[in-house]
């Protein structure tokens, strides 16, 4: 038995996280998560904050599913005090969402793509990813970490130009996730180190929790919040699922996923130019604690506030998704027949490390020590 | 050597060749568009500048810092670009657009919308006079009157400040920031998680620490509920009332904003050595003065004179008097010509009272009542047949 | 003699997050994208510390990191340029009360800085361009002297 240590800087790892691999020969029997390089401690920075001055902290919970984390923030105030968020906002902001969904899913295709040593195909997604970067720098006035969400609705409106240029790339974005996909189906490659590597099935999802497009791909569709969604019911919104559980069916059920994001997106906008009225709302908030729940890219997040008059936080708890399917790794890891196949699969879960590291503390009840929440 | 694989199995399909030659990047997919915001923020309009330091208190960051500028004798903002996150929160608080980043003032504009701030302003009931010196202080209206006191709208302040200063009462006007916030709430949660651990064990050494039973002021109530996690007995914040308590003393520690409160917390003038002093030549005794004064025991109407006088021992200066006036009879002065006069007012007011209190006793000696004189007769009668 | 002149020209950049969210690396890794191509500049993105000449920092130092940050400065070989990039690794940003030991030059010599919440790629090409050649010269001093000292 070996331990092959990886990271916290590693050439294949984008974010700083530290892997043990226990191996024996080539075969991997365990691996050991050492996490804590990117905690700061959002929700001890925002205790006593204003609500406005989280939502910019919120946003910077992770930075590629930095819009989800604000909408759900959002959504959390306006349950608590009862804030009516016009008809234009919402679907602006499902529309952003649904970009963000798709440049999320691309760069953890590429990433895979880079991962199992088919570069063309890596950088041709993140080609493809800087189209929709366009459409959301154009929308909100910023690339990542947009500043378009506020409570009460959306900062800004779109405009005539805006709508058709997101028509004209949308089409140029199927045309191009068409060939993808169809590259994703036939190459040779891709499928030799896809299929059969990194399996998780029904039984060990339930048992770890995992979510998102992990849980998607082992028979589990009912586990996309978006079904619950007020907006997204008026869509008539189908989730998209696999069975086979293995690192192929993940990065598929991404690719799908985008094909049926960009229908998302084209219903949204005949319903928001059929809509009138603002985008924003003056607020008046109230103070009381709420738990709101959204589908992020990377599977379900959740926000609990407790708040006072005038919209000071007081409490808050983030729940990401990335924590959950971190669990999963350890059962995919049976099925890794080599340690680069434990790299690969490891990528094909997405995970997201800004997003994980949340303060997870354990108290003994006896003594009164606490100690943080380790991965083993 | 996979790449390659790749690019001859696509050649071979010839799907590549098209998307390989028309390979080029537009000179205009590296221009920003127009909405795209370049930290920083530009002082675009500095003249326009009220240096109300809402930005300042705006920036989640801690980037803006008010710096005093000789060109315009005044403090403007000064932004550090190393801290800068582009999130617009100082651009949409300004009351007076000053501010701008990429083209938000143009599509937005700036206020009525909430503003987030560091210090935080809330007005005590029990010492507002309801003069309203800080709803003509303040910048952007909005402060108003509600029946019973004068309220700040949380929402919409921009924590400038200007009302403390207008103010003429000493700590009517309580300010909490994010310090003091995040220290309450740390302690509460401390002092909760003690009691949820000794839980069961001695709870009586902590009993009666304060002499009463807090009260609730509801204007400063902030519904934090930092009183109800630490409270062993119950609070029942939509009626602002205490149901049950072991006077532990814990709620009045965490309140951020002294709501929690036992005790008269007397009403005390910032301006110690003036008073208003009304000029009893120009009075014309329409009492206009005695009765806008919110204050108790302020002023007093002269027995003598029947004009009124200023105590300048309760009087808090607000000036309402002074500026409800019709014939301009009040000024300010010393405060010790006003107490000469208090005085010599008060003690010929006094004398008077006591000598009309003399004459009811005196009065009432050498009245008799019809019953009583009917008992005295009925018991010299009386007396006259035993004899 | 060949592999010496093509190594003067080339420049590999070590990508290190310090504990940022992520923003900043995204858009780091898009510089690859063929729209930008960094690679045509001849900067080759390789996180590796041993052999990079650039390290692009990007994030608030966390606690766990700060001497993981001086070791990774240690392990990188001489002629070297740190670049800060972001508005956390400048001044630690919106996480200044968090749970962060201070902004980068606090803890290593910080040679430039692409300020921005993330900055454009066009603004970091920009950059990078501007302190390659900075670091080429140093390199070229480095390789005189030690051929001097031989």
């Amino acid at each position: 038995m070996n331990v092959v240590p990886l990271g916290p800087i590693n050439p294949i790892f984008k974010e700083p996280i530290r892997i043990k691999l226990i191996v024996e020969g080539e075969t991997v029997l365990g691996a050991e998560i050492e996490m804590g390089y990117v905690h700061r401690g959002i929700e001890k920075i925002m205790e006593g904050k204003h609500y406005l001055k989280g939502i910019y902290l919120a946003e910077r919970v992770c930075g590629i599913c930095s819009y989800i984390h604000t909408w759900t923030f959002a959504e959390c105030i306006e349950h608590i005090s009862n804030i009516e968020v016009p008809d234009k906002a919402r679907y602006l902001r499902v529309l952003t969402t649904e970009l963000e969904r798709i440049h999320s899913h691309l760069i953890a295709i590429s990433v895979y793509g880079l991962s199992i040593e088919h570069e063309t195909f890596g950088i041709w997604c993140l080609n493809t990813r800087e189209h929709v970067m366009d459409l959301l720098e154009t929308i909100t006035g910023n690339r990542i970490n947009m500043g378009f969400n506020v409570v009460g609705g959306v900062r800004q409106d779109i405009n005539k130009e805006m709508i058709d240029k997101i028509y004209k790339k949308l089409e140029e974005l199927r045309n191009d996730m068409k060939n993808i996909l169809e590259i994703y189906n036939t190459g040779p490659l891709i499928n030799l180190r896809g299929r059969g590597v990194g399996v998780i099935g029904y039984k060990e999802i339930m048992k770890t929790r995992a979510v998102g497009p992990v849980a998607r791909a082992s028979a589990l569709p009912e586990s996309d919040w978006r079904l619950r969604h007020p907006t997204y019911k008026e869509l008539k919104f189908k989730p998209v699922w696999a069975k086979e559980g293995d690192n192929s069916a993940r990065t598929l059920v991404r690719i799908k996923e985008i094909l049926a994001s960009i229908d998302l997106i084209e219903k949204i906008l005949e319903l928001y130019q059929e809509s009138t009225g603002a985008v924003r709302n003056r607020v008046n908030i109230k103070g009381g604690s709420g738990e709101w729940k959204n589908e992020a890219h990377r599977g379900e997040v959740t926000y609990k506030i407790s708040l006072t008059d005038g919209g000071i936080i007081k409490r808050i708890i983030i729940r990401s998704p990335s924590v959950m399917n971190l669990e999963a790794y350890k059962y995919m890891l049976k099925t890794c027949p080599t340690v680069s196949d434990a790299v690969t699969t490891y990528i094909s879960i997405d995970p997201c490390i800004s997003c994980t590291e949340r303060t997870i503390v354990l108290v003994d009840k006896k003594t009164g020590k606490t100690k943080p929440y380790s991965f083993k | 050597m996979a790449s390659a694989i790749w690019y001859l199995y696509e050649l071979t399909k010839k799907k590549f060749i098209k998307k390989f030659l028309n390979a080029k990047t537009d000179k205009e997919y590296t221009l920003p568009p127009k909405r795209y915001r370049k930290v920083p923020p530009t002082v675009v309009y500095p003249e326009k500048c009220i240096s109300c330091g809402a930005c300042e208190g705006s920036c989640p960051s801690f980037a803006i810092e008010m710096v005093y500028c000789e060109e315009f004798s005044k403090k403007i903002p000064m932004i550090d670009i190393g801290a800068c996150i582009s999130c617009g929160n100082c651009v949409e608080s300004c009351p007076t657009k000053v501010l701008n980043i990429g083209n938000l003032i143009e599509e937005i504009g700036s206020l009525p919308w909430n503003v987030p701030k560091y210090t935080n302003l809330i007005i005590d009931e029990e010492l507002c006079v309801n003069c309203g010196s800080c709803k003509l202080a303040c910048p952007i209206d909005v402060i108003e009157y509600d029946g019973i006191t004068h309220v700040i709208d949380l929402n919409s302040c921009i924590g400038c400040k200007k009302c403390i200063e207008a103010c003429p009462v000493e700590g009517a006007i309580k300010t909490y920031d994010e310090a003091l916030l995040k220290s309450k709430i740390e302690l509460c949660y401390k002092l909760k998680f003690n009691r949820m651990i000794k839980e069961g064990e001695n709870g009586d050494s902590v009993k009666n620490k304060i002499p009463e039973v807090p009260r609730i002021v509801k204007s400063l109530c902030i519904s934090c509920e930092n009183c109800v996690d630490v409270c062993s007995g119950s609070i029942d914040l939509n009626n602002h009332r205490v149901v049950e308590c072991i006077q532990c003393g814990d709620c009045i520690e965490v309140c951020p904003t002294e709501s929690m409160r036992i005790g008269e917390i007397p009403k005390v003038s910032k301006i110690k050595d003036k008073c208003y002093i009304i000029y009893e030549d120009k009075c014309i005794g329409c009492r206009i003065c005695y009765k806008s004064c919110n204050v108790e025991d302020a002023i007093f109407i002269s027995r003598e004179t029947r004009l009124p006088y200023i105590n300048p021992d309760k009087c808090v200066r607000c000036g309402l008097c002074f500026r409800e006036c019709p014939v301009e009879a009040i000024g300010l002065t010393d405060k010790e010509d006003t107490l000469r006069i208090y005085n010599i007012r008060r003690a010929k007011d006094r004398f008077l009272s006591l000598i009309k209190k003399d004459l009811d006793e005196f009065s009432k000696k050498y009245v008799f009542s019809k019953s009583d004189l009917l008992k005295f007769s009925e018991n010299k009668v009386e007396e006259l047949l035993k004899k | 003699m060949i592999k010496e002149f093509f190594r003067k020209r080339s420049i590999n950049v070590c990508i290190v997050n310090t504990g940022g969210c992520n923003g900043c690396d995204i858009e780091l890794v898009s510089l690859l994208a063929s729209r930008y191509d960094i690679e045509q500049y001849g900067i080759y993105v390789h996180n590796n510390p041993r052999e990079a000449d650039v390290l692009l920092v990007s994030g608030p130092v966390t606690l766990p990191w700060k001497n993981r940050l001086k070791e990774l400065y240690e392990k990188t070989p001489e002629p070297k340029i740190v670049v800060a990039v972001g508005a956390c690794a400048l001044s630690c940003g919106i996480f200044k009360e968090g749970n962060v030991c201070g902004p980068v030059d606090k803890i290593i010599p910080v040679d430039a800085t692409i300020p921005g919440c993330p900055p454009r790629p066009s603004e970091i090409i920009q950059a990078i361009l501007k302190v390659a050649p900075i670091a080429l010269s140093k390199r070229e001093e480095h390789l005189k002297k030690i051929a001097s000292e031989n």
